[in-house]
């Protein structure tokens, strides 16, 4: 998977590409950390290129709504496809993210 | 359509990719549609995480044997490792009354795995963990 950050003046953006499996759980996880550090006003993560996810995934997920939650940057999740967006709504996850197009 | 092939890996996850690409490229020639190939990568990689982290505690090497077969419209992948008994299927599914946020985080990939596969079987054999996850193929037209 590949991650690709896109910053504006108030947000910062993580383009997704590839398999969010167990093998780049890590690497999200600290691109998702850098991002809340840098303090913006929200953050989105754009799975447009994202082919599917594990629960390795939702595991960072998760992580990042805690941390939404915690220091009050907003946080949107993009392009779902039907593969990915099959995965967050059979968890149940679907529901507490804000979605976008 | 009848395949059947083997793969072995120690319990490192970088050595897991060379399962997915084993297994994506079997499911693809057995003629799975794309959206049912990635269900079956899912479910593999909430597996192999689980048998890399957990079977084989405190840093132990241990070997992981995986076979894959198409028989009929089934692909069926099985895992078989010597590591600590662990029964999946033991688990309760994760309670989708509670809020998300407040769930325990265990037990979710097994969940995935039994909402994806159509069929998936856990024995205890001579001292060693079976685990074994099938799906059926879907034609074009047969909806899902």
């Amino acid at each position: 998977m590949e991650i690709n950050t896109v910053r504006t003046d108030d947000s910062v953006e993580l383009k997704l590409e590839g398999r969010l499996d167990i093998t780049f759980q890590e690497s999200l996880e600290e691109a998702i950390t850098a991002a809340f550090d840098e303090n913006p006003k929200k953050i989105i993560v754009n799975c447009e290129g994202l082919t599917f996810i594990s629960s390795a995934g939702l595991r960072v997920f998760m992580k990042a709504h805690k941390l939404s939650a915690s220091t009050g940057v907003e946080l949107y999740i993009a392009k779902l496809n039907e593969t990915t967006k099959k995965i967050f709504d059979i968890t149940g996850y679907l529901a507490i993210f804000n979605l976008i197009d | 359509m009848k395949i059947s092939r083997n793969i072995s890996i120690r319990n490192r996850i970088e050595e897991t990719v060379a399962v997915n690409n084993l297994v994506e490229e079997t499911a693809l020639e057995a003629g799975f549609l794309q959206k049912d190939v990635y269900d079956i990568l899912i479910a593999l990689d909430e597996i192999l995480s689980n048998i890399v982290y957990y079977a084989y505690p405190n840093g132990k090497e241990g070997i992981i044997d995986i076979r894959i077969e198409m028989e009929g419209d089934d692909l069926t992948v099985s895992f078989v490792d010597e590591g600590i008994a662990f029964d999946p299927l033991a688990k309760a599914d994760p309670d989708l009354a509670v809020p998300v946020e407040e769930r325990e985080i265990g037990g979710l990939g097994i969940f995935i795995v039994k909402k994806l596969m159509n069929r998936v079987v856990y024995t205890r054999e001579a001292g060693k963990n079976v685990l074994m996850i099938s799906k059926t193929k879907h034609g074009v037209n047969n909806g899902n």
